[in-house]
């Protein structure tokens, strides 16, 4: 009852004319922003924030939620159409979606995408109120339970890859080299720059994904003339009512999308975790207890509609921390945090108890702005997919300056162009050599984590050798990633004389 | 870069391991792919020739692309570049290839330049920019 009347309460604050216009604002720039690669939600919130100083605090937060929330439902467009991710949490949609584009149901890829995005964000803010007072989880997560999180998500390597198991490590070793690139975070030592100032930062992941994937697509199909008919063919075949996903695919969903919400929101509420990992981690999970693991690589709906749910989940789960103990997850809630504290807020563990309108305000406006997404993502789905009946030799030129404008704009540098170009080479000669993508995305983006958490948990234990018996929950965590480690290569070398490796 | 300190990894640690693993990894491809002796990648050992030259053109582009983007200025080396692509890697008419170029450039400024306001580089081109 208590529940009801505090959503009441935001429910009238959150549907006053200008709270819905600024939630709109926000939704719909964050779609514009995810669409296009390399612009994220981070640099918009960024520029926006000087403007948040002259609008009310409920209206501002708002907007500025919507922009966050929004994007991981735009950055799933030009993943699927493309195969440029918009987001870094859409990379992996790449690998499924554009698979699916390319089988001529792009529509249904972009359609289960967009409501699967719509409930897990919706379950992600129920799953606010009602675990907001349990937000001292995060708090038991120290580097020692990272170390062995990161661990387990390393495990998915394995079942990122569907060609070869040998190549499919190689590809998740280099992956996590390449995250080693930058500055130290415990020695404050630059690793692999070669005295570059682009490179003191790492290399941005939108770089490497758009690169391998962007590119290395665009180079791989100049070669196959064969392959660029059957799309443009395919392209003009494709029929309006194919736009949506049919009832398999609805059925084939239902459970990676309930999955994804679940894993997208526990994820979402650990810092550092979130969106991307959240994405990466159902991904594989979907891969690993599917019945049909061969269909993955060939635009499996599963690997789409879990993924796209669990980003969004996540997207929303990321606000318990922030509410609920001041600490922003992500560089995104950073920036909220920074807004509301401009405005004289302290989130924390009194926020619900001094400001109950805005907080419930906040949480009330993502179901609006969750619903103003989906009224405005399902109808343009059909305008979206308009662009795959552009002809190869013409839209293969606007892939890559879209490419080249999303990398420029990270740091407004001409040397993220050559290093994307480079990965795009190097993308090429992945696709001619049969090295999927899938696990060097993943480790890149774990990587860092995992190193930094593991290195801080030995020096915290003064290089005990006992460390990893030490905590429970990371005790659960490696027993977990051991099996997921040990089975797969048991059953390799068990069927390797009869069948061949399938990842399952 | 030390790779292991007084109570633990140090910075060095992460890149010796892996780059020791990706090494031992790489050579167990490389033994198993002589073993098996087999033309895994018939792609890759230059049976599609034909095309190969528009893989070149369009590296070469990208390259330039790069290379140039902050002396030419954004407008210049991206109407140049959609030139060399449509015209000499997809070999489309000169009609064509000048209208989408023009089209392109038009919305590209728009959408980032205007809306977006995204910097872009103005090159030998920022007389024209300040317009």
């Amino acid at each position: 009852m208590e529940l009801l009347s505090h959503l009441l309460l935001g429910f009238n604050e959150s549907l006053t004319l200008i709270n819905v216009v600024y939630c709109f604002i926000g939704v719909f720039l964050g779609t514009v922003i995810g669409v296009l690669p390399g612009l994220g939600p981070t640099a918009t919130i960024a520029i926006l924030l000087p403007v948040t100083f002259k609008i009310n605090i409920t209206s501002s937060i708002i907007m500025l939620a919507g922009i966050y929330y929004g994007a991981q439902y735009g950055g799933t467009i030009t993943s699927v159409l493309l195969n440029i991710p918009g987001e870094a949490s859409s990379v992996v949609t790449c690998i499924e979606g554009h698979q699916m584009a390319k089988r001529g149901r792009a529509g249904a890829a972009l359609g289960i995408a967009a409501f699967g995005s719509f409930i897990g964000g919706t379950l992600g803010v129920i799953g606010i109120m009602i675990f907001s007072s349990f937000s001292y989880i995060a708090l038991m997560m120290g580097p020692l339970e990272y170390s062995s999180l990161m661990f387990l998500g390393c495990s998915l390597v394995i079942y990122f890859s569907s060609k070869s198991l040998l190549k499919g490590i190689i590809m998740g070793t280099f992956g996590f080299l390449l995250s080693i690139v930058g500055t130290d975070y415990i020695t404050a030592i630059e690793r692999f720059t070669f005295g570059s100032q682009s490179l003191v930062e790492g290399i941005h992941v939108v770089v490497i994904a758009m690169g391998l994937f962007g590119i290395g697509e665009v180079l791989y199909l100049a070669e196959k003339e064969e392959e660029r008919k059957r799309r443009d063919l395919l392209s003009a075949s494709t029929k309006l009512f194919d736009l949506l996903p049919n009832r398999k695919e609805w059925k084939d969903s239902s459970l990676p999308i309930a999955r994804g919400s679940l894993l997208g929101f526990l994820l979402g509420i650990l810092p550092g975790g979130g969106a991307v990992l959240s994405s990466f981690i159902c991904y594989g999970i979907e891969k690993r207890i599917s019945k049909n693991p061969e269909k993955f690589g060939k635009g499996a709906i599963e690997g789409v509609a879990g993924p796209e749910t669990a980003n969004n989940a996540a997207a929303s789960g990321a606000f318990i921390p922030l509410f609920m103990l001041g600490i922003p997850p992500n560089v995104v809630l950073a920036l909220i945090l920074a807004a509301l504290m401009i405005h004289g807020v302290t989130p924390g563990p009194l926020f619900i108890i001094e400001s109950p309108d805005l907080f419930w305000a906040i949480i009330t406006s993502m179901y609006i702005g969750n619903i103003m997404l989906l009224i405005l993502n399902v109808p343009l789905i059909k305008v979206f997919v308009q662009i795959l009946l552009v002809p190869y030799a013409v839209l293969s030129p606007m892939i890559l300056l879209f490419c080249f404008i999303g990398a420029y704009s990270i740091n407004n540098n001409p040397l993220d162009i050559l290093i994307m170009f480079i990965f795009g080479i190097f993308g090429y000669l992945m696709r001619k050599f049969e090295f999927e993508p899938g696990p060097l995305m993943l480790t890149f983006v774990i990587g860092p984590i995992f190193e930094r958490s593991t290195r801080q948990a030995i020096l915290l234990s003064q290089a005990n050798p006992q460390l990893f018996i030490t905590s429970p929950i990371a005790m659960i965590m490696v027993a977990i990633a051991m099996y997921l480690y040990i089975s797969p290569l048991i059953r390799y070398f068990i069927r390797k004389p009869k069948v061949k490796y399938t990842g399952s | 870069m030390s790779i292991w300190g007084s109570s633990g990894p140090d910075e060095g640690f992460a890149p010796f391991f892996l780059g020791g693993l990706l090494l031992t990894l790489s050579t167990g491809l490389i033994i198993k792919s002589i073993l098996e002796g087999k033309e895994e990648y018939p792609d890759a050992r230059g049976k599609i020739e034909k095309n190969r030259r528009r893989v070149y053109v369009y590296m070469t582009s990208i390259l330039f692309y790069g290379t140039f983007l902050g002396i030419l200025g954004y407008i210049l080396t991206t109407a140049l570049f959609l030139m060399v692509i449509i015209k000499i890697a997809e070999k489309q008419s000169y009609v064509l290839s000048l209208l989408v170029m023009l089209f392109t450039v038009i919305i590209l400024i728009f959408l980032f330049k205007i809306f977006l306001q995204v910097p872009l580089p103005s090159g030998i081109m920022e007389y024209f920019w300040r317009l």
